[in-house]
C-alpha cells in the first residue's frame, strides 16, 4: 500500500515533468541478466560485491542504451575515468574505447546537432569483477564534466519492465517483513537488504503512549486508520469474536498501566500559535495532511487522528524522539527543542478530532496475552508474544510455491487463513513475480540501489526536488501559510529553496552526506533556512555511500590537500571584495555575508570538508547549467573570465586559486 | 658564541611574534573603510536617533553636518528643522556603507546638546506644528520649501523658504555651545520655530532673550527676536520672529556649560557667493587601452582615484559628459568627481573630487553645461559659484519625490527628453528578504517626469519594483529596466511612448492606476539572461558602433553584459529579443552614453547581487570594425517564424540546414512569490501553474521544443528566413544559432525574444 501512495506521488510528479531523464541499462553474466532503469551511465562495484542484486558477483557486463538529448549544435569530447573496458557509440558511430585503467583523455571534438542522438555504454567490468565507471563530457565553452542525467532518456522503457517489477516485489517482501515469519534457513548472504533486519514498533510501555479506544480501533481496521500501514489485518471482519479479541489484546499490551489519561490538557493559545508556525517551518506537509484534514489524499500520511491515538506527554516524548521505541521508524528526528516539541504537540492536539471516547468492552489481559502469541505480535514487534513452534513455512520452501496460489499473497478468495495484508493487485504482481526470481536476490543488495529506495521510502522527494521534478513540498506547502500569519518577519527572509538531489552524490563527500543525514553536523549549512534537514540516523552510513555509487564513485573523503600559499592569496582576492565579491553573499568562517539579499551561500568554512574539486569547477563554470535558476552569478563566458587583469583571465585558473582559498579557511 | 647565536635567533623570533601580534591586532581593529571615508562637512541621508529612549527616524531626508570632535548637527529637510546635536560615534548602516538591507545610520544622543521632537520646523499660519501634509511623516511641508545648501569651506548654509520668507541659516559649535546663526528675508508674518526639547521645562529671562531649562540647557538670541516656552508643552522652546518688510539677521546660542552667550555674527550672504576649496588636489591615474582582437568591442578602462587624500570610495553609480574631453561621475557613496584626459591619448587621467556628501546618487545628467544628480531625497543641480571647480552650491532643483527608511529607496538613473524633460525611476520598498513590500507611497516603483524648470513632478508609469534604470528615446520613447520579485516573474525591459503612462506590474506599486492593465514589456529575460537589469541606450544618428543607429541596448547590471535588443513593431507598441553583444566589463553595466566620437561609456559598481568582477569601473567601448560582428542585427516575426539578419554575408549550407537552429519557447507566472519558474505553453500544468501562485517556482523549468519546418536563406544572403511548426504568442522565446559568414567566422547565439498576443 505504501508503494501505491510512492507510485501515486511518483506518477503525478512525472506527469508534471514528462522528460525524465534515464538510461535503460542491461546488465548480464554467463547465466544471469537484469535489467534496470539508471539516471547515469555510472558504476562502482568491489570485487566480490554483485553488480545488481539479481546478478551474481563476478565478471559481468553492462550496456546502457538510450538517447543523448542536447539543446543545441555542440562539438563535444568525450572522457571516461575507471577501469574495465568500456565502448561508446553514438548514432551507432563508436566514439571512444578504453580498456584497463582508463585514461581520461578526451576524444576529438564530434559535431553533434541538436536533437536526440541514440546512445549505447557498452561496458564490461574487470576479471575480478570490480567495476567502476563515469563518462564525461566537455566542450570548449564548457569545462570537462560528467554528463550530468538530464541529458539522456529512455527509447523504450518498457525493456526493464518485468526487471522493475520483480526489483518491486522484492522491496515489498522486504518491507512487510515476510521474512520474520517466513524465516530463513540460513543467513541472507555477503549483502543483504537493509530492511529485512527492520522491524515494527515496540510495544512495552504502549499503555503510557496511546489511548485504549484508538488501539482497539487500530487492531480492529488498520488499513483503515493509516492507509499506508504495514500492519496486516489480524483480526479481519469475519472473525466472529474480533471486538472482544480487540478489547483482550488492547487489556494485554496497555496492562502494565493504568490508561486512565485525564482529558488533553487545553494549551494556551499563544502555545497552540507557536505549534501552527514549527508545523509550517518543518515542512510537516510535505509527508503528512493538516491535522485538521479527516479526508485522506491518498498521498500523505494523515494527521486527523493524532488526538484520537497520543497521550499529550506521549505524542511531546514522539517528536522530540520518534525512533525511541521503533528505530526504524519513517518519522525522522527533527530535533526539536522542548519548546517546539510541546508547541508543535499543542498545535496537534488541538487541531486534530478530539479523541474518540466511545468505550470498548472490558477485556481479559490473560486472554489477550494468549491471542498475541497465537497472532504472533512478537515476530514483527520484538519483546511481545509469539510462538515460534507455530510460525509458518520456511522461505526456502514458499520460493518453490505458486504465490498467486495461496497464502497472503494470493487474492483474498485462495489466501485461507493468512494475515491480510496492505497490498494492491499490482503488488501482488510484483511480489508474485519477484518469487520466481528466487531468493538469493535478498542477500545481493548495493548501496546504490538501496538509496534508490529509500529516497521514495523516506520520502525525501517531500523536500527535496530531484531530477527536475518538484518536491512535495513545492506543491503543498502553501497549505499551512495561514499558519504563519501571525509572523510578518517571515516574508523578510532570503530565499527558502532546499539543496535538490540530483547531484548530491558527485557535489558532497560521502563523509559530508553521512554527517548530514546522521545529523553530525555541529553547523547548519544552510542556517537561514526555516526548515531544517531531519536525522535519519541508522540509515545514514548506507545511504551516504548509495549516493556516492549513483555517481560512480566509491565511498570518499576528504584527503590531505597541498596547499599552494601564491594561489591561495590569489584566490583570496577574487572572492573578497577586491575580486568576483564572493562573500557579498557568503559568509567566511565568522564574518558574515558583507549584502545578502534575496539568497545566501553556504559558509566558505565548510567547503573544505563538504564539497568535491570535480563538481566545484562544473559549479563555478556554469551554475545555472547545474541549477537552472540559480542567483549564483556566472563569472566567465567560456574560459575567459571577466577579471582578465588576473590569471591572463584564464578563468579556470583563477577558479582553481579560489578552490586554493576556500581549502586554506578552517572551520574553527 | 653558539649561545649568543642561539639568543639572537630567539631575539628574532620574538620579534617577528610580536609584529606578526601587532598586525593581527591592527588587522582586527582596522576601521572599515566607511569610517575612514571623509565624507565632507554635509553629508545627505535618512537618519535614525533614539528620542524618549526609543529608536526614532530622525530625518528621512537629513542633512549631517560635520561640527568636528565628533559632534554633528542635523537637520531635517523636510520638516525644516534642526533635529538635534549629538556627540558621540556613529553607528553604522544602510547598504552603501556596510551592506546591510535594512539598518539605517544611527546618531548617538547619548549626551545631544539638544534635540527636537518629530513635527514641522516651524509652526503653521494657525501657530501648529503638527504634520500637516498629505502624506504624514513624507513630503515638503506646505507653507515651506528646502532649496538647498551653500559650501563655504567646511562651513554650510542652508537655504529654504518658510511662508515666503527666504531663510539662510548657519551654525558653529564652541566646544560644548551651539550658534545657529539666520539671515531671514521680508516675512509677510510672524515666524515660529521650534528651538529644542527639554526632559524639564523651559523659563525665559524676562525680555525673553535668554532661556533656561530645568536640565540644564541654556539659550540665548540676539535683539529683534524672543522666546517662550511652548505654553502647551513648556518642555519645548518656541522662538518667534516677526514678520517684518527688512531682512533680519538673528542668532540662537544653545549650551549646556555655563549660561550660553552670543556670538559674532558671521556674515551668511557672503557665505553664499563660494569660498575655498576642500579637495583641492588633482589626482592622476593611467588608463589602460586594449590591445585585445579578440572581438569587435574593445574595452579600454580608466583607473578609478581610490587612492586618494580622503579615502573615498568611488563605485561609479551614473555619469555624463561636459565635454568630448571630461566627464562628471557620481559614486554610490555620495562623490560627484570630474574626470578630463577622455580626449587625449589615455596615458593619464585627471580627477577632482567636486562634490561630495550626496544621498546615494544613481543618475547624473549634463544639461548645457550643468550638472543635475539625482539622489534619493532630491534631483540636486551643482554649481560651481567662484569658478574654482569644486561645487559651492547644491541647489533643489526638484525635491518632490516622497521617500520612506526602506533600504530600497533607490532613484535610479537621470535621463532628458528632446524638450528638455527630466526622467528617473523608484524602485519599490522591498522587504529585506526580497520578497513583498514595506510601507508604499505614491512614488514608489513610478518613472517620474520633471518639467525643464524643475517645478513639476508628473507619474508617467506606475507599477516597477527595481528598475535598475531607464532610457529615453529619440521619440521621447522611456524604457526601464526590471528586476525579478514579488509580481515581476523575471527580468523585464519595459516601452512606453511619449505622453502615455503605463502600468508595469508589480501591484502594491499601481498607485493613480488603479484600473490599467498590464502593459507588456518589450521582452521578458530569463534569469540565465539578466537577474538585475539597469539602463538602456539608443544608438545615435550616425554612430560607428556596429549596429545600426537606432538601435536598443540594454545593460545588464545582474550579469555585467550589454545586450542589443531586436526590436519588432507590436502595432504602436514594441516587442522583441535581446542578444549578447560580445563586449568584455570589468565590473557591472549600470549606465552607459555613447560619446561624441562613437564610442560607448559604461561605468558600473557592486551593490547588490552581480557577477561583476571589481567593486566598479569606467570603461569605454570601441568598436574595431575590422573584427566581424557575430550577432544578428535585426529580427522580423512572420506568421510562421522569424527573420534574422546578420551584418554580413552567410554561408548558404548552414544558412539552410534546420540544424543550425534550436528554439524553444516557455512562459512564466505572475504572482506575489518572488520571480517564477519556467512553464510550458504547448503543456501546461495547471497544478504547478495554481501552485506558483502561492507557493515560490523558481526552480521550475519545463520548456517547449519548438520544431523547425524549415530555414532558408533570403537574397540579401544576410538575412534567414526560420519557419516553425507554429509561431504563438511566448513571454520566452529562445532561438539558438550555429552559423558561419562567408569568411568562415563561427556566429553562435542564443536570442530570448517575447512574441506578444495578437
Amino acid at each position: 500500500m505504501k508503494n501505491r501512495w510512492l507510485l501515486a506521488i511518483a506518477s503525478i510528479w512525472l506527469a508534471a515533468h514528462p522528460a525524465r531523464a534515464d538510461l535503460v541499462a542491461h546488465f548480464q553474466n554467463k547465466t544471469q541478466a537484469d535489467v534496470r532503469i539508471d539516471r547515469l551511465p555510472a558504476l562502482i562495484v568491489a570485487a566480490g560485491q554483485s553488480p545488481t542484486p539479481f546478478l551474481d558477483a563476478g565478471p559481468f557486463q553492462v550496456a546502457w542504451r538510450g538517447k543523448l538529448v542536447l539543446p543545441k549544435r555542440l562539438r563535444l569530447m568525450f572522457s571516461c575515468e575507471g577501469g574495465g573496458m568500456l565502448e561508446l557509440k553514438i548514432n551507432d558511430e563508436v566514439v571512444l574505447t578504453q580498456s584497463g585503467v582508463f585514461d581520461g583523455k578526451p576524444t576529438k571534438p564530434l559535431r553533434l546537432n541538436p536533437g536526440e542522438h541514440k546512445i549505447e555504454i557498452s561496458y564490461s567490468s574487470r576479471d575480478d569483477g570490480s567495476a567502476e565507471l563515469r563518462l564525461l563530457w566537455e566542450e570548449a565553452g564548457m569545462v570537462r564534466q560528467v554528463i550530468p542525467a538530464k541529458s539522456f532518456i529512455v527509447s523504450d522503457p518498457a525493456e526493464a519492465t518485468p526487471h522493475e517489477q520483480s526489483r518491486r516485489g522484492r522491496q515489498l517482501f522486504a518491507q512487510h517483513q515476510c521474512g520474520k515469519c517466513h524465516t530463513a534457513s540460513d543467513a541472507f548472504g555477503k549483502s543483504p537488504m537493509p530492511e529485512l533486519f527492520e522491524f515494527a514498533p515496540i510495544l512495552q510501555g504502549l499503555g503510557e503512549r496511546v489511548r485504549a479506544e484508538w488501539l482497539h480501533q487500530w487492531l480492529l481496521d488498520p488499513h483503515g486508520l493509516r492507509p499506508d500501514t504495514q500492519m496486516p489485518a489480524l483480526l479481519p471482519e469475519d472473525r466472529p469474536t474480533r471486538v472482544q479479541d480487540a478489547s483482550d489484546l488492547v487489556a494485554h499490551f496497555l496492562q502494565a498501566v493504568k490508561n486512565e489519561e485525564t482529558p488533553p490538557a487545553v494549551a494556551d493559545a499563544k502555545l497552540i500559535q507557536n505549534g501552527g508556525l514549527v508545523f509550517h517551518e518543518l515542512g510537516c506537509v510535505a509527508c503528512h495532511q493538516r491535522p485538521e484534514e479527516t479526508q485522506h489524499d491518498g498521498q500523505r500520511i494523515p494527521l486527523h487522528q493524532t488526538a484520537a491515538k497520543f497521550l499529550p506527554q506521549a505524542l511531546i516524548a514522539y517528536l522530540e524522539q520518534p525512533e525511541r521505541h521503533h528505530p526504524f521508524t519513517q518519522m525522522p528526528n527533527f530535533n526539536l527543542t522542548a519548546e517546539e516539541a510541546q508547541s508543535l504537540a499543542a498545535y496537534l492536539l488541538s487541531a486534530s478530532a478530539e479523541p474518540t471516547i466511545k468505550p470498548i468492552p472490558p477485556g481479559d489481559a490473560a486472554r489477550g496475552a494468549v491471542l498475541a502469541q497465537s497472532l504472533q505480535c512478537g515476530v514483527c514487534h520484538p519483546g511481545s508474544p509469539m510462538s515460534p513452534a507455530d510460525l509458518p513455512a520456511k522461505m526456502e520452501a514458499i520460493f518453490q510455491k505458486d504465490w498467486s496460489a495461496g497464502g497472503c499473497v494470493a487474492p483474498p478468495a485462495q489466501r485461507g487463513k493468512s494475515p491480510v495484508l496492505n497490498l494492491t493487485d499490482d503488488d501482488r504482481a510484483a511480489l508474485v513475480k519477484f518469487s520466481q526470481a528466487g531468493k538469493a536476490s535478498l542477500g545481493r543488495d548495493q548501496p546504490a540501489e538501496y538509496v534508490r529506495r529509500q529516497v521514495q521510502e523516506r520520502r525525501c522527494i517531500g523536500c527535496h526536488d530531484d531530477s527536475g521534478m518538484a518536491s512535495g513540498l513545492d506543491r503543498w506547502h502553501s497549505e499551512s501559510d495561514d499558519l504563519t500569519a501571525h509572523d510578518g518577519n517571515l516574508k523578510k527572509r532570503v530565499l527558502q529553496t532546499r539543496p535538490a538531489l540530483d547531484f548530491t552524490g558527485e557535489i558532497l563527500y560521502t563523509s559530508a552526506i553521512e554527517s548530514i543525514i546522521a545529523g553530525k553536523n555541529q553547523v547548519r549549512p544552510r542556517p537561514w533556512l526555516g526548515m531544517r534537514m531531519p536525522v535519519f540516523r541508522y540509515a545514514a552510513p548506507l545511504l551516504a555511500e548509495g549516493f556516492s555509487n549513483n555517481h560512480g564513485l566509491a565511498k570518499n573523503r576528504p584527503e590531505a590537500f597541498t596547499l599552494d600559499q601564491e594561489k591561495v592569496s590569489i584566490g583570496d582576492a577574487l572572492a573578497n571584495s577586491k575580486g568576483f565579491g564572493c562573500n557579498t553573499c557568503h559568509a567566511v568562517g565568522e564574518l558574515p555575508p558583507t549584502a545578502a539579499f534575496e539568497v545566501q551561500g553556504v559558509n566558505f568554512n565548510l567547503t573544505k570538508e563538504r564539497i568535491r574539486e570535480p563538481f566545484y569547477h562544473r559549479w563555478m563554470d556554469d551554475p545555472q547549467n547545474v541549477r537552472p535558476g540559480t542567483k549564483m552569478p556566472r563569472y566567465a563566458v567560456g574560459n575567459q573570465s571577466q577579471r582578465t587583469d588576473v590569471l591572463s583571465g584564464d578563468a579556470r585558473a583563477q577558479y582553481d586559486a579560489i578552490w586554493h582559498y576556500l581549502n586554506s579557511i578552517a572551520r574553527e | 658564541m653558539l649561545d649568543r647565536s642561539k639568543h639572537f635567533r630567539n631575539l628574532v623570533m620574538m620579534l617577528r611574534i610580536l609584529i606578526f601580534t601587532m598586525i593581527v591586532i591592527h588587522g582586527i581593529h582596522a576601521k572599515p573603510w566607511y569610517e575612514l571615508m571623509q565624507i565632507g562637512p554635509a553629508w545627505s541621508n535618512t537618519f535614525e536617533d533614539t528620542y524618549e529612549s526609543k529608536p526614532r527616524i530622525a530625518a528621512l531626508k537629513g542633512v549631517l553636518l560635520d561640527l568636528g570632535e565628533n559632534h554633528r548637527l542635523l537637520f531635517d529637510t523636510e520638516t525644516l528643522r534642526m533635529v538635534g546635536l549629538y556627540q558621540g560615534p556613529i553607528r553604522w548602516g544602510g547598504t552603501p556603507w556596510t551592506g546591510s538591507h535594512g539598518e539605517l545610520v544611527g546618531m548617538s544622543s547619548q549626551r545631544p546638546l539638544f534635540i527636537t521632537p518629530t513635527q514641522a520646523g516651524w509652526a503653521n499660519t494657525n501657530g501648529s506644528f503638527d504634520d500637516v501634509r498629505p502624506h504624514a511623516g513624507h513630503g515638503n511641508l506646505p507653507y515651506g520649501r528646502y532649496l538647498g545648501h551653500y559650501r563655504h569651506g567646511e562651513k554650510i548654509v542652508f537655504n529654504y523658504e518658510i511662508h515666503g520668507a527666504n531663510v539662510l541659516e548657519t551654525s558653529a559649535r564652541n566646544d560644548e555651545s551651539l550658534a545657529r546663526s539666520f539671515h531671514i528675508g521680508p516675512r509677510p508674518q510672524d515666524l515660529i520655530l521650534i528651538l529644542a526639547e527639554s526632559s524639564g521645562n523651559f523659563t525665559t529671562n524676562d525680555d525673553r532673550t535668554k532661556a533656561k531649562s530645568s536640565d540644564g540647557l541654556n539659550l540665548a538670541c540676539s535683539a529683534g527676536v524672543l522666546m517662550a516656552a511652548d505654553p502647551k508643552r513648556p518642555t519645548r522652546l518656541l522662538a518667534k520672529i516677526p514678520k517684518g518688510d527688512a531682512a533680519i539677521d538673528c542668532q540662537f546660542v544653545y549650551s549646556r556649560k555655563g549660561n550660553a552667550e552670543l556670538t559674532e555674527k558671521p556674515d551668511i550672504v557672503a557665505l553664499t557667493q563660494g569660498g575655498p576649496a576642500i579637495y583641492p588636489t588633482i589626482i592622476e591615474t593611467p588608463g589602460t587601452l586594449s590591445t585585445s582582437a579578440d572581438s569587435c568591442y574593445a574595452t579600454d578602462s580608466l583607473s578609478l582615484p581610490q587612492e586618494n587624500p580622503w579615502k573615498a570610495f568611488l563605485r561609479v553609480s551614473a555619469f555624463d559628459f561636459l565635454d568630448a574631453d571630461t566627464a562628471v561621475i557620481s559614486t554610490w557613496n555620495g562623490d560627484v568627481w570630474k574626470v578630463k584626459g577622455l580626449a587625449g591619448n589615455w596615458k593619464t587621467h585627471q580627477w577632482q573630487r567636486i562634490a561630495s556628501g550626496l544621498f546615494e546618487p544613481l543618475g547624473l545628467k549634463v544639461v548645457a553645461g550643468k550638472i543635475y544628480v539625482n539622489g534619493r531625497d532630491q534631483i540636486s543641480e551643482l554649481i560651481d559659484l567662484n569658478g574654482d571647480g569644486e561645487i559651492d552650491h547644491y541647489k533643489v532643483f526638484n525635491r518632490d519625490v516622497l521617500i520612506t527608511q526602506n533600504f530600497h529607496e533607490f532613484a535610479f538613473d537621470l535621463e532628458t527628453d528632446a524638450l528638455g524633460n527630466f526622467y528617473f525611476a523608484k524602485s519599490a520598498p522591498v522587504l529585506t528578504g526580497g520578497g513583498g513590500f514595506d510601507k508604499i507611497l505614491p512614488h514608489h516603483g513610478i518613472v517620474a517626469k520633471i518639467p525643464p524648470d524643475g517645478n513639476g513632478f508628473e507619474i508617467v508609469a506606475t507599477g516597477l519594483r527595481a528598475p535598475g534604470g531607464i532610457g529615453i528615446g529619440p521619440n521621447g520613447e522611456i524604457t526601464t529596466g526590471e528586476n525579478e520579485g514579488t509580481w515581476q516573474p523575471v527580468c523585464k525591459i519595459n516601452y512606453l511612448k511619449a505622453g502615455e503612462t503605463a502600468f508595469f506590474g508589480t501591484e502594491e506599486a499601481r498607485g493613480m492606476l488603479k484600473d490599467a492593465p498590464l502593459t507588456e514589456p518589450i521582452c521578458y529575460l530569463p534569469k540565465v539572461v539578466d537577474n538585475s537589469g539597469s539602463s538602456q541606450v539608443w544608438v545615435p544618428e550616425k554612430s560607428s558602433f556596429g549596429i545600426p543607429s537606432g538601435t536598443l541596448l540594454h545593460l545588464s547590471y545582474g550579469k555585467s553584459t550589454i545586450y542589443q535588443v531586436l526590436t519588432v513593431q507590436d502595432g504602436d507598441s514594441l516587442q522583441g529579443g535581446v542578444v549578447r553583444l560580445p563586449i568584455s566589463l570589468a565590473s557591472s553595466a549600470m549606465r552607459a552614453r555613447f560619446h561624441p566620437d562613437g564610442s560607448l561609456y559604461v561605468c558600473g559598481f557592486r551593490g547588490w547581487q552581480t557577477n561583476a568582477a571589481t567593486e566598479s569601473a569606467f570603461q569605454r567601448v570601441r568598436y574595431l570594425p575590422e573584427q566581424p560582428l557575430t550577432v544578428p542585427v535585426a529580427m522580423k516575426y512572420t506568421e510562421s517564424g522569424v527573420i534574422l539578419t546578420f551584418p554580413k554575408p552567410l554561408d548558404a549550407e548552414l544558412a539552410n540546414d534546420k540544424t543550425s537552429f534550436t528554439a524553444s519557447r516557455w512562459k512564466y507566472i505572475r504572482s506575489t512569490q518572488y520571480g517564477s519558474g519556467e512553464f510550458s505553453i504547448d503543456r501546461p500544468d495547471r497544478s504547478a501553474e495554481r501552485q506558483a501562485l502561492v507557493e515560490s517556482s523558481i526552480e521550475h523549468s519545463v520548456h517547449d521544443s519548438v520544431s523547425i519546418r524549415s530555414v532558408k536563406l533570403l537574397e540579401d544572403g544576410m538575412s534567414v528566413a526560420i519557419e516553425f511548426s507554429n509561431m504563438i504568442p511566448a513571454m520566452t522565446l529562445k532561438l539558438s544559432y550555429d552559423l558561419e559568414d562567408t569568411q568562415q567566422t563561427v556566429l553562435q547565439g542564443e536570442i530570448y525574444a517575447t512574441v506578444h498576443e495578437k
